[in-house]
């Protein structure tokens, strides 16, 4: 999607000073990183929010950057700690949200297990195999795995090292939330 | 898709690895091979690879350009606030605040932070000044970023859309509105110069009277935002504080219709440091006079503050 060696060397120059690199990093990134957080922790206000906290821990970490993995993999890893972390909170909801701008659209789901709700299942496929419901009822690892390996190309290893887990169990994370997507989506065509 | 066959087995569980490139050449061979001999794999893995052409869909919609301008600029909110001293945290994730008009507030957060951090060290050596609440900072000239560059030329498409909008209360006699004066840089000159001599003077009623009424004035170190006579005055009263001298270095003018001139100008202003020496700060001002029944008036007033030049050895 991006070129590696382009974002590393805005970071780099970031490091070095160059506070321009900044602005180019948020534009040829803040759009994936939205996209991604929007279905990690399913509310648009909060993966706003997400972005902004992703981009600030990574201008403050600039003068410790070191080249030594892929750009996306480091951003990609700060956005995953601190969404998994969101959505731990009760609701996952920020307690600075506006009321202006306070809406329920019953869109909040959080799960533990790495099973996805009979219910949600059944909700998915009934809304019309979407594939933005189908993907609402996966775990949230399973989620994180899927899009990181699938969409953003990431490699198990770097979303193992993301998801503070084995290559292994990514394998695993990524083929159930395969399998569970193309049953989902494609179940009506059987 | 239909049960796993137990001779599907061993194959199952690679096959979304195959699909991620996981596999080493050896085992990506075996898996191939299998499903190109076997009908259940071969849809199950067609069935698996739908999956990410839909997920790719997904990501690949456009971003809307409010969200994105939205999250930017309660970025550089946060940045701004961190620079300014607040420690990290105390800033709770910030909903950004209505869309200001971004011909007034062209940000680029990254230089504004370090704006910011200049105007903090400006600050220590200042007289204490109501506290700062929005504070609009533009980066000086040397820190031009693609985004700020956008920003501009954002700004000079919506100065040239207003060319022909109604002026309101302080647009000029219509017979007024012949072919313009020869010389916009000498009427912007003229004008700050006033604005210079009086604000230097520590004359609030004299600055606050180059005014027009309906004038929008944008001072970072004065806490923001002033539209009006009344609250402009009020900013006025903070800046111009003597011994704080300011200094017009240089300008550029040019007519944006008629009645408005838009003005870039470079200021120098110097005022005592805590040590007793003088602190020299570098102060960028955009500007759009307007001419009005009582001659020329700002209309627009931005005032950016850069960096301090570097002590010389």
């Amino acid at each position: 999607m991006h070129d590696g060696d382009d974002d590393v060397r805005l970071m780099l120059a970031l490091r070095a000073g160059d506070e321009s690199a900044f602005d180019e990093l948020f534009a040829r990134w803040s759009g994936p990183l939205l996209r991604y957080l929007e279905r990690i922790v399913r509310d648009a206000a909060s993966a706003e929010e997400l972005v902004q906290e992703t981009f600030l821990r990574l201008y403050r970490a600039r003068e410790r950057y070191q080249p030594d993995a892929r750009f996306s993999t480091w951003l990609y890893t700060i956005a995953t700690r601190l969404a998994l972390n969101e959505l731990r909170r009760p609701r996952h909801r920020s307690p600075h949200r506006s009321t202006d701008q306070e809406e329920d659209d019953g869109s909040v789901l959080v799960l533990a297990s790495d099973t996805p709700r009979a219910d949600d299942v059944a909700h998915a496929r009934r809304v019309g195999d979407s594939v933005e419901q189908a993907l609402a009822t996966l775990p949230e690892r399973q989620r994180v795995a899927l899009w990181l390996s699938a969409v953003e190309g990431l490699s198990y290893a770097e979303v193992a090292a993301s998801l503070e887990t084995s290559e292994k169990s990514v394998k695993a994370l990524v083929h159930r939330a395969r399998c569970a997507l193309a049953e989902l989506i494609g179940g009506d065509e059987r | 898709m239909n049960p796993i066959a137990e001779r599907c087995a061993p194959f199952d569980d690679d096959l979304s690895a195959l699909l991620d490139g996981q596999l080493d050449a050896e085992r990506a061979a075996e898996v191939r091979a299998h499903a190109a001999s076997c009908r259940d794999c071969a849809q199950r893995l067609a069935a698996l690879r739908g999956v990410d052409a839909a997920l790719r869909s997904v990501a690949a919609g456009p971003l809307d350009a409010t969200r994105s301008e939205r999250m930017r600029s309660a970025l550089a909110a946060r940045l701004r606030d961190e620079a300014n001293g607040a420690p990290p945290g105390a800033s709770p994730l910030r909903r950004t605040p209505p869309r200001q008009r971004r011909w007034l507030a062209p940000v680029g957060f990254a230089a504004a932070a370090a704006a910011a951090a200049a105007l903090f060290l400006v600050m220590r050596t200042q007289p204490p000044v109501a506290p700062p609440a929005e504070r609009v900072v533009v980066a000086s000239a040397e820190r031009v970023t693609p985004k700020l560059r956008a920003d501009a030329e954002a700004a000079a498409r919506e100065l040239t859309a207003h060319r022909d909008a109604p002026l309101g209360a302080s647009a000029p006699p219509s017979d007024d509105a012949a072919a313009p004066p020869s010389d916009a840089a000498a009427i912007a000159r003229d004008l700050d110069e006033r604005f210079g001599a009086a604000c230097n003077a520590g004359d609030v009623a004299a600055v606050t009277a180059l005014y027009a009424d309906d004038a929008t004035a944008i001072f970072p170190m004065e806490g923001g935002v002033a539209h009006g006579k009344a609250e402009i005055g009020k900013l006025v009263a903070l800046a111009c504080q003597p011994p704080s001298v300011g200094q017009l270095e240089q300008l550029a003018a040019r007519f944006l219709t008629p009645s408005h001139i838009s003005v870039i100008g470079q200021w120098k202003q110097t005022f005592p440091g805590p040590d007793g020496k003088p602190v020299v700060m570098a102060v960028r001002t955009s500007e759009v006079l307007v001419r009005t029944a009582a001659g020329w008036r700002f209309l627009v007033d931005h005032a950016s503050v850069g960096a301090p030049p570097p002590a010389k050895p």
